[in-house]
């Protein structure tokens, strides 16, 4: 499908065009909401509440607009976390990042060096997001900086810093056994 | 390294996150379908659940700190810069001054516009008969020798291109480029890795700079740790003198940090920044200070580290000014992982953290110290609003710069019928037992609205496309007990006494208003009750949310 002209066809509130641009978004959008809220449960809800919301915007997407990858993704972040923020208005309850470890069986899978997985867990939320986006979801820069409220500039600034406080872990598996 | 990184980055995630579960996305869209097919506004039984749903965030307002709040007068707006990030600041020390150069606006346009600030008149443009190519990014110093700012970097419009090139001078009145660009300057693909300070001991603006591969992020070969120091003679550069980080094994050692500033401390100028430890597996946040000398490449004792008794947090963002009147240097930190800054003052040899009764929110876009009114003067996030530090506290010196877009949006009711069925009809048409029943005038540009409606209550929710900017007025049926987090004061509100509450201290945090307007609801026997209203919003600036609190009115 042409997505430039589905998304003129959204832009009119056509449904179909629209699911069928949102379906593979879903999958991103609920590791993304993932990443911020530790439970697959709470991720589709909050992917869920941004299709809903996403749908009832599409009156206002710009005209020309081609791909709503990075426009979805935002609503998901910005969903995502104020589910996290916790008790505000909704009856959500609050992710705590060091307590809800990863529920995955890290025995299952190649295990990490505790170094890199040390220096993982000194980033801020924030850098560990932006690192996800950019090495697990392959987005560009300038999209991850719309997706999360930065400017291009800041967003390079704070994948420099994450990627260079990760280094020193990097380095000591690159050369150990 | 490259590819290792990005090997390691991707089994990271994967083994962190994966794929979602079999069937989550039939389950989304499932569930979209379902409620995408539900009428935009509703009646009861939905009520109830408004109701409910006020309620718990009524639960979430909590006790009280601040103390700076009261209801914004209505005054004329001043002239005041457009929002914007990454503006080059200065003090004009010969003109009394404030100087704010570009920046990169909020539809990321790179700006090349020269604003000055004073107390007594505020904000005003000014329009140099030359001037800078727009830039983002670049930094000031002002060099008390010659009299003058000193601007250099930044990233222009172009994204093709790095870095801008040039010296700029603003004397007061025009800038003017003069002498070359820093030697080696256009070698970092990064735009703010570095910082720039007088050094009234040397007499010379001192240029801290971090050296990356021209390739940037993704360079195959690991760039080794390196930085490099310069000095401006008010013509020209001097050689860079290149330092190496700690765990390099050079012995030229240096600082490496990020977010750094620079800044003198009345003896010396320091850096203030974030690096690693000596084993390189660290972050540490860490004070360098400068030991001057003309230098040569890879010389040693330039910088020195201080073992103050008191670290700094580890923080991704710093900006410091020195209070020539109180002998220390003011710096407010942006803690990794804290929403709320923190000021902290270094005493020429330690650090003391701070407690002000209030702490203004967000990164700031600068500190500088203002010798005309002979105090520490913060630039806001966004270059909006400044306060001023008195050696305890802040405080602010005038409202924040008013955003055009909430300008452009206008006052009027144009905003609530923007989408679907119009919820101040509804609320007109339906709510039969509340009087008054309150709609705002004014609502922050793109935002909707969609109404849940009853006879004896509603409530009226606004977003904007990408839900990251919420508004909730309502009536609340009966007004629980308040828990205890985000903070809360007490201020008169539409002439009556009302509960203020800012979950936190992010400009645009979390905030709402319960009070009893002076009317009735059905079932009440006189009027003393009055009706229980709740206004909240989330991702709204304080002038944003005041504005609409004060454009209320009743259909």
């Amino acid at each position: 499908m042409e997505e430039g002209g589905a998304v003129e066809r959204v832009r009119k509130g056509d449904s179909a065009s629209f699911e069928a641009l949102i379906e593979p978004l879903i999958k991103p959008g609920c590791q993304l909401a993932y990443s911020f809220l530790h439970d697959w449960a709470e991720a589709e809800d909050a992917v869920q509440d941004a299709c809903v919301n996403a749908w009832r915007a599409t009156g206002r997407l710009r005209p020309g607009t081609t791909s709503l990858r990075a426009w979805f993704l935002t609503i998901v972040a910005n969903q995502a976390r104020s589910r996290r923020r916790g008790p505000w208005w909704s009856l959500i309850r609050q992710a705590d990042p060091a307590a809800a470890s990863p529920e995955r069986d890290i025995q299952e899978t190649v295990p990490l060096r505790a170094d890199l997985e040390a220096a993982m867990n000194q980033l801020s939320q924030q850098q560990r997001t932006i690192l996800m986006l950019h090495f697990y979801l392959d987005l560009p820069l300038d999209e991850i900086g719309r997706i999360l409220g930065l400017s291009t500039d800041a967003t390079k600034s704070r994948m420099y810093r994450a990627t260079r406080s990760l280094r020193p872990a990097m380095a000591l598996q690159e050369v150990g056994p | 390294m490259n590819e290792l990184m990005d090997r390691q980055m991707r089994t990271y995630f994967e083994q962190r996150i994966g794929d979602p579960p079999a069937g989550a996305s039939r389950r989304v869209l499932d569930g979209f379908r379902t409620r995408a097919a539900e009428p935009r506004v509703h009646t009861l039984p939905r009520w109830a659940a408004a109701v409910a749903v006020l309620l718990l965030a009524a639960a979430a307002v909590g006790a009280l700190t601040w103390t700076r709040l009261a209801t914004h007068p209505a005054q004329p707006t001043p002239a005041s810069p457009p929002p914007r990030s990454g503006a080059a600041f200065g003090y004009d020390e010969a003109n009394g001054r404030l100087v704010m150069f570009g920046g990169r606006s909020d539809n990321n346009t790179v700006l090349g516009d020269t604003w000055t600030w004073t107390a007594a008149r505020g904000w005003r443009e000014e329009h140099p008969a030359t001037a800078p190519p727009p830039r983002a990014g670049a930094a000031m110093a002002y060099d008390q020798e010659r009299h003058e700012l000193v601007m250099v970097g930044g990233v222009p419009q172009d994204s093709r291109i790095s870095w801008t090139t040039g010296t700029w001078i603003w004397n007061g009145t025009v800038w003017t480029e003069r002498g070359a660009a820093p030697p080696e300057w256009g070698f970092s693909a990064l735009s703010d890795e570095f910082a720039l300070a007088y050094d009234p001991v040397r007499h010379s603006v001192v240029l801290y700079h971090r050296l990356f591969t021209p390739s940037g992020l993704h360079s195959s070969s690991a760039p080794p740790e390196l930085s490099e120091t310069l000095s401006w003679n008010g013509s020209s550069w001097s050689s860079p003198i290149v330092n190496c980080g700690l765990s390099s094994g050079c012995a030229a050692i240096g600082p490496i940090s990020g977010g750094e500033t620079m800044a003198f401390d009345g003896r010396r100028v320091l850096l203030i920044g974030k690096g690693v430890n000596q084993g390189g597996v660290r972050s540490v946040s860490e004070t360098w200070q400068w030991n001057g000398g003309p230098g040569s490449r890879l010389q040693t004792a330039n910088w020195s580290q201080l073992r103050p008794a008191t670290q700094l947090p580890l923080f991704t963002e710093a900006r410091a000014a020195y209070d020539p009147a109180r002998r220390v240097l003011v710096v407010v930190v942006s803690p990794e992982g804290a929403y709320q800054p923190e000021t902290w003052i270094w005493n020429g040899a330690d650090w003391s953290r701070q407690d002000p009764a209030f702490q203004p929110p967000g990164e700031p876009a600068a500190l500088l110290y203002d010798s005309a009114g002979k105090r520490v003067v913060m630039v806001g996030p966004n270059a909006a609003g400044l306060w001023a530090w008195d050696g305890a506290d802040w405080a602010s010196l005038g409202r924040p710069a008013s955003r055009p877009t909430a300008t452009a949006s206008g006052s009027g009711p144009a905003p609530v019928a923007a989408q679907g069925p119009e919820p101040e009809k509804l609320i007109a048409t339906q709510v039969s037992g509340v009087s008054p029943r309150l709609v705002p005038t004014y609502v922050p540009a793109g935002m909707s609205a969609w109404a849940v409606a009853a006879p004896d209550g509603y409530t009226l929710t606004y977003t904007d496309d990408t839900n990251s900017r919420t508004v909730t007025l309502g009536v609340i049926a009966n007004p629980s007990e308040l828990s205890r987090s985000g903070k809360r004061s007490t201020i008169i509100y539409r002439g009556v006494s009302t509960s203020y509450s800012v979950l936190d201290s992010t400009a645009t945090s979390q905030r709402s208003l319960m009070w009893n307007e002076p009317g009735r609801t059905a079932g009440q026997a006189s009027e003393q009750a009055g009706v229980p209203y709740f206004l909240s919003a989330s991702g709204l600036t304080e002038e944003e949310f005041f504005r609409m609190a004060e454009s209320l009115k009743a259909v």
